[in-house]
C-alpha cells in the first residue's frame, strides 16, 4: 500500500486566527443586523394581524378615559365570536374587542395586552385551545412572522435564551425575501389583502368587532382540544398575567372559546382549572356551553356568523351581569328574539338592552340546543311570550308553523342625519343609471356632486366631511389624483353601483345610490348604505311573530 | 451527532481536540487513548448498543491480526478465511437478514415480518476496514499492532462512520508519529480549509438539492419528462456534493489532528469514461473492491472472459455493499455493464472527442443514480420512462420553481465541470488573510443555514451513512 502523500498547502501564520474572527465577529453581528433587517412585510398574516392591532389600539385609546373597561382578549375566535359593541349596549359597560388572532399564542396575547391594561380594566380571555403552544417559536407561524416585521421590540422583552433562539431560527431564505418586502415598503406599497377573501379591516368598528359572513366549511373537532401539558409555558403566562392583573387592580374573567361543537364532549383537565382559578381568574362557563352547530360556522371552527356570534354573546352576556355586580338576568324568558339565515347585525331594535330576560335562539327546522323550531316558536307565541324577528329569512321558516311577522317599531333617518353620524369621513357615492334623487340631498352633499348625481345618469363621487384628509382611490379603474376630492365622474358604462373597499365590494345596487363612510385616520368603513329613493332611509325594522288568521292577517 | 451539527462542531469537536493535546502533553500513547475514548464516545452518541457490536468487532478482528502473524501457513489460511468470513457474517446478518428473509418470502408465498434489526451506524465501513487488515496482517504488510492504536485505526471518528475506507498501513504509522501529536498550524489550516468547504457544500448545496430530488423520486405516480431530469440531475448533485462534502470534512478533521486521511474523489463529473469515473467517485471504495474482490478473483490475468465476469461481480458486490435492495443490485450490474462496454470500446481503439465522452459518461453516472436513489423498481423504471417520453404525468413544481431549480442544477454542473475540488483549492493557492475571511463568511452562512433549518427540523444526515 503507497502511503499517502501530505496536501501541499501553504498559509499565513494568521490564517486560523482571521477565519476565526470572521466567523465569530459575523456570529456577533448578525443578530443585530438580521433584527434591524429581517421582516415579513410580503405576508399577509403579519400585515392583517399589524392592522387589527392598530384599529384595537385606537378603540381602547377612544375609551382611555372610562373608569372601566372590558378588554376581550384572544385570537381570531373571540374576534369573530364575541360583540363587544352588544356588550357595551346591554351591560353599559365600555368594552372593546381586543381579539386578533389565535396563531400568536397565548404569551404573546397575553404580554400584548398587559401593554394596553389600566387600573380597573376588566379582562375576558377567550383563547383557543390551540393558542397553548408556544407559537412565536415556530419560524412558519404568523407569531414569528408578526413580531419579526410589527414588534422587534418584543424581542428585548422576552427572556434572553428565547430571544437567542428566535433570531438564530430565521430561515436563511428569508433574507432576499426581506430585501423584496424593505424595497416594498421603501415604495409605499403595503400588503394589500387581495388573498384574504372575506378578511378585510374595513369591517372593523369602532368596538374593534368585526363584522362579515361567509359560508360554512362545516368543520368539526373530534374533541376539546384541550391543552394536554401542565409544563407548557403558556401555563407560566397564566400564572404572570394573574399577578401583573393583581398588581393592577384589573379583574380577569374566562370563558371557553366558541368552537363548532366536537363529536365527544368532554371537560378540561383539573390542572388548567386550578391554574385559572389560582391566577385569579373568574369562570365563566363550561366548554360544552360554547360549542355550537358546525353549520354555524364559516371559514374555520373558531369563526362563528353573526347570527352565532349573537347567540355566544347574549349568553355570555347572562353570565357576565353578575360578575360585573348587576342583577343577574331572569330565569324567566320574558321574550324571544329568533335569527335567522347566516347574516346578522345589532341594532337599536334587537338589543333589548333593558330586557335582560330576553334570549336568542336561532330558527331552525332541526331544533338542539340553542336552536329552535317555527312549532315550538308557535307554542310560546300561543303562550303568550313575546317572540321577535328583524330576518326575512324567518319569515319564509315561520309561515310553516302558520305564523307571520308583524312590524313592530322601524328607524329612519332623513339624508342630511344619515350624513350627519359622519362628521370627519370621506364618503364614497355610486350612482347606478336611472336612479332618483330626493331634493333633500342637496344639504346633505356638496353642490357639485348634488349637480351631477341629480341627472339621474350612472355617477360616481367622493368627497369628505370636516377636516379629512384626502384618501386615495379609484373610480371605475381610474387612480385618482391626491387632492382630488370633492370629485365627482359621470359614467356611461356600468349597469349598477358597486363600491369597494380594501379589495372588498362592500356596496351594490342596480337601482339605488349607494354611500360608504371611511374614517381617514383609521381607514375603515365606518357606515354604508343604499339609497333607494325618497328623503329618508330606513336603518332597521323590528316584527313582532304572530299567529296568522284564516284570513291570512296576524292575529 | 452528525458534523454538521452545532453540537459536534461546538462542543465535542474543541472539546475533543483540548483532550487530545493535552493528553499529548502526558505521552504520546495517552493522546491516543484519549482519542481513541473520544472516537468510541462520538459513535455511542447515536446508540450504546452500537458500542457492543463494534467493541466485539474490534477486539474479535485484533486478536485474529495478531494470530495471522504466525509463521504456519496453513493455519493462516484457515484463520483468514474464518476471520473474513466472519466480518461478512457480521454485516450480513445486520444488514442483509431481512431482504433475503423477504425474498425467501415473496418466492414461497409465505408472510414477511420484518424482524427488529436495528444496523449499526458505520458498519459497512468499519468491516471493510477490518477486512483489509486481516488481510494486510496475513500478507505480512500490518506489522504495528499496539491495540489502543489498533483501536484508534478503526474508530477514529473522522472515517468511523462513513470512511474514507482506510487502510491499517496508511493510518498505524500516523498514530504512532510522535510529532503528530503537536498543535500544527499548517495543518490546522488546511484542516479548516477542507472543513469549511465540506460543510458548505453539504449544507448549503446538498441540503438545499435534496427537496427537489426528494420531491421527483418520492412521488409513487409517473412524472413529466422535466420533473424526472430536474429530479435526477438534483440527485445526482446532492449525492456528490453530500458524500465529497462530508469526505472534505473527514479529511479536514483528520487534519486538525495531524491525520491524513486518503482522498476519496477526484471531481469525478469529469470522467471521460467509466473506468475513469470508477478511478474518481469513492476512490476507496473502489481501490478496495479492486485489491480485495477484483483482483484475488483473477482480475484481468486470466483472459477477457474471466476479466468480464470478474467486473461484473465486483460491481454487483459492490452495489449491494451499498445497500439491501434489488435497486443497488441493478445499479451495480448496470455499471458492470458499462464498464464491460467500456473495455470493448478500448479495445476497437475508436477514441471520441473528449467532450462528447466526457457529456456520455455523464449522462451514464445520472441514469445510474436513478436506479440508486429509487425506492423501488417500479419507481426507478418510471422515472427512467419519463426522461426518455415513454410516459409522462403531471408536472410536479410550478414553471417558475422549477425554471428556477435548473438554473442552479446548472450553476452546480458548472461548477462540478469547471471548479477545484477542495484538495485543489487548498493546494494552488497560498492560505492568506484574505482567504480565511472568505473560508470565515463561507462557515458563517453554514452556520445561518443550519440554525434556520435546524430550527424546524434535525440536521439532515450524510446520505452515506445509511449504507
Amino acid at each position: 500500500m503507497e502511503r499517502l502523500q501530505p496536501i501541499q498547502a501553504k498559509s499565513v501564520p494568521s490564517f486560523g486566527l482571521v477565519w476565526l474572527l470572521t466567523v465569530v465577529g459575523a456570529s456577533l453581528m448578525f443578530p443585530v443586523i438580521s433584527v434591524l433587517f429581517v421582516n415579513y412585510y410580503k405576508s399577509e398574516d403579519p400585515a392583517w394581524i399589524d392592522l387589527l392591532y392598530r384599529q384595537k389600539h385606537v378603540a381602547l385609546q377612544r375609551r382611555a378615559s372610562e373608569p372601566r373597561r372590558l378588554v376581550i382578549v384572544g385570537g381570531s375566535g373571540a374576534l369573530f365570536g364575541i360583540d363587544a359593541e352588544l356588550i357595551e349596549k346591554k351591560l353599559h359597560i365600555p368594552t372593546v374587542n381586543f381579539a386578533t388572532h389565535a396563531g400568536l399564542g397565548l404569551r404573546y396575547l397575553l404580554d400584548r395586552a398587559e401593554r394596553e391594561l389600566r387600573s380597573g380594566d376588566i379582562v375576558l380571555l377567550a383563547a383557543e385551545y390551540e393558542t397553548w403552544p408556544d407559537a412565536y417559536r415556530d419560524s412558519e407561524g404568523p407569531a414569528f412572522d408578526y413580531i419579526w416585521t410589527y414588534d422587534k421590540p418584543y424581542l428585548a422583552s422576552m427572556n434572553r435564551i428565547e430571544a437567542a433562539k428566535m433570531i438564530s431560527a430565521v430561515p436563511w431564505s428569508q433574507w432576499p425575501r426581506s430585501t423584496a418586502g424593505w424595497i416594498d415598503r421603501i415604495h409605499g406599497d403595503y400588503f394589500h389583502f387581495r388573498e384574504l377573501s372575506f378578511y378585510s379591516v374595513a369591517t372593523l368598528d369602532s368596538s374593534g368587532d368585526i363584522h362579515v359572513t361567509a359560508p360554512s366549511a362545516k368543520s368539526q373537532p373530534p374533541s376539546f382540544p384541550f391543552p394536554g401539558d401542565p409544563t407548557l409555558p403558556a401555563m407560566q403566562s397564566i400564572r404572570q398575567f394573574g399577578s401583573f392583573a393583581r398588581s393592577k387592580g384589573i379583574q380577569l374573567l374566562w370563558t371557553w372559546p366558541n368552537i363548532a361543537r366536537p363529536a365527544t364532549l368532554s371537560q378540561p383537565p383539573g390542572f388548567l382549572i386550578d391554574r385559572l382559578q389560582s391566577s385569579g381568574f373568574v369562570i365563566l362557563d363550561q366548554p360544552a356551553d360554547n360549542a355550537f352547530p358546525p353549520d354555524w360556522f364559516m371559514d374555520t371552527p373558531y369563526h362563528p356568523n353573526p347570527c352565532c356570534r349573537r347567540v355566544r354573546t347574549e349568553e355570555l352576556i347572562r353570565r357576565l351581569r353578575p360578575v360585573l355586580g348587576l342583577p343577574p338576568a331572569p330565569q324567566k324568558v320574558t321574550g324571544l328574539f329568533l335569527l335567522a339565515g347566516t347574516d346578522h347585525r345589532r341594532t337599536d331594535g334587537n338589543t333589548f338592552a333593558d330586557h335582560p330576560g330576553v334570549v336568542f335562539r336561532y330558527l331552525s327546522p332541526e331544533p338542539g340546543l340553542d336552536a329552535i323550531s317555527p312549532e315550538a316558536a308557535a307554542q310560546l307565541v300561543r303562550g303568550g311570550t313575546p317572540v321577535y324577528t328583524d330576518s326575512e329569512e324567518a319569515r319564509k321558516l315561520l309561515a310553516s308553523a302558520d305564523l307571520t311577522l308583524q312590524l313592530q317599531s322601524r328607524q329612519s333617518l332623513s339624508i342630511p342625519e344619515w350624513f350627519a353620524q359622519y362628521p370627519s369621513c370621506v364618503f364614497c357615492v355610486a350612482a347606478p343609471p336611472n336612479h332618483s334623487l330626493d331634493p333633500i340631498w342637496k344639504s346633505a352633499i356638496p353642490n357639485t356632486i348634488y349637480r351631477q348625481l341629480a341627472t339621474g345618469a350612472a355617477s360616481a363621487a367622493m368627497f369628505s366631511a370636516g377636516a379629512a384628509p384626502i384618501l386615495g382611490g379609484e373610480i371605475n379603474q381610474q387612480r385618482l389624483q391626491s387632492n382630488a376630492i370633492p370629485c365627482v365622474v359621470s359614467i356611461h358604462t356600468v349597469p349598477q353601483a358597486q363600491i369597494v373597499v380594501d379589495d372588498r365590494e362592500f356596496v351594490s345596487s342596480p337601482a339605488g345610490v349607494c354611500v360608504v363612510a371611511i374614517d381617514p385616520e383609521m381607514g375603515i368603513v365606518v357606515g354604508s348604505a343604499i339609497f333607494a329613493g325618497g328623503a329618508n332611509l330606513e336603518t332597521w325594522r323590528l316584527y313582532r311573530v304572530a299567529e296568522r288568521t284564516a284570513s291570512g292577517r296576524a292575529l | 451527532m452528525l458534523y454538521n451539527s452545532f453540537q459536534f462542531l461546538f462542543v465535542f469537536l474543541p472539546l475533543c481536540l483540548l483532550l487530545y493535546f493535552a493528553a499529548a502533553k502526558v505521552s504520546g500513547w495517552f493522546a491516543n487513548v484519549v482519542l481513541a475514548a473520544m472516537s468510541l464516545l462520538f459513535y455511542a452518541w447515536w446508540d450504546p448498543w452500537n458500542l457492543l457490536v463494534i467493541a466485539i468487532s474490534i477486539m474479535a478482528n485484533f486478536t485474529m491480526g495478531l494470530a495471522l502473524r504466525s509463521d504456519r501457513a496453513k493455519f493462516k489460511k484457515g484463520l483468514l478465511a474464518l476471520g473474513v468470513a466472519a466480518n461478512l457474517a457480521l454485516l450480513a446478518f445486520f444488514k442483509y437478514t431481512n431482504f433475503a428473509l423477504a425474498n425467501w418470502a415473496a418466492v414461497t408465498g409465505r408472510h414477511f415480518q420484518p424482524l427488529q434489526i436495528a444496523l449499526p451506524l458505520g458498519i459497512s465501513f468499519f468491516t471493510f476496514t477490518q477486512i483489509a487488515f486481516l488481510v494486510d496482517a496475513y500478507k505480512g504488510y500490518a506489522t504495528e499492532l499496539g491495540f489502543f492504536r489498533y483501536v484508534l485505526f478503526v474508530a477514529f471518528f473522522p472515517h468511523l462512520i462513513a470512511g474514507p475506507i482506510v487502510h491499517h498501513s496508511q493510518l498505524m504509522p500516523q498514530f504512532a508519529e510522535p510529532g503528530a501529536k503537536k498543535w500544527i498550524p499548517a495543518n490546522v489550516h488546511i484542516g479548516i480549509a477542507f472543513l469549511t468547504i465540506g460543510l458548505f457544500n453539504k449544507v448549503i448545496i446538498a441540503d438545499n438539492c435534496a427537496p427537489w430530488a426528494n420531491q421527483v423520486f418520492d412521488s409513487p405516480h409517473p412524472v413529466c419528462c422535466l420533473d424526472a431530469w430536474r429530479g435526477a440531475l438534483a440527485y445526482t448533485m446532492q449525492l456528490y456534493f453530500d458524500f465529497s462534502g462530508y469526505c472534505d470534512m473527514a479529511i479536514g478533521l483528520a487534519m486538525l489532528f495531524n491525520i491524513r486521511l486518503p482522498d476519496n474523489f477526484n471531481n469525478p463529473y469529469q470522467s471521460q469514461s467509466l473506468a475513469d469515473f470508477w478511478r474518481r467517485w469513492h476512490m476507496t471504495l473502489s481501490g478496495f473492491l479492486r485489491e480485495y474482490l477484483y483482483i484475488p478473483l483473477g482480475g484481468n490475468r486470466q483472459g477477457e472472459t474471466r476479466r468480464e465476469f470478474n467486473v461484473m461481480a465486483t460491481m454487483l458486490l459492490g452495489g449491494i455493499w451499498h445497500g439491501a435492495g434489488w435497486t443497488y443490485a441493478i445499479w451495480g450490474l448496470y455499471h458492470g455493464t458499462l464498464l464491460i462496454l467500456n473495455h470493448v470500446w478500448s479495445r476497437l481503439n475508436l477514441p471520441l472527442p473528449k467532450i462528447f465522452a466526457r457529456i456520455l459518461t455523464f449522462l451514464m453516472v445520472v441514469i445510474g443514480w436513478v436506479m440508486f436513489r429509487a425506492g423501488s423498481l417500479h419507481i426507478a423504471a418510471n422515472r427512467l420512462q419519463s426522461m426518455f417520453g415513454l410516459q409522462t404525468g403531471p408536472s410536479l413544481a410550478r414553471p417558475k420553481a422549477a425554471g428556477g431549480q435548473f438554473a442552479i442544477l446548472a450553476i452546480l454542473l458548472l461548477l462540478v465541470n469547471f471548479a477545484p475540488n477542495a484538495k485543489q483549492w487548498t493546494e494552488s493557492r497560498t492560505l492568506s488573510k484574505k482567504r480565511a475571511f472568505f473560508l470565515g463568511v463561507l462557515f458563517f452562512i453554514c452556520l445561518l443555514q443550519m440554525c434556520g433549518t435546524y430550527a424546524s427540523r434535525a440536521p439532515q444526515p450524510f446520505i452515506y451513512f445509511q449504507f
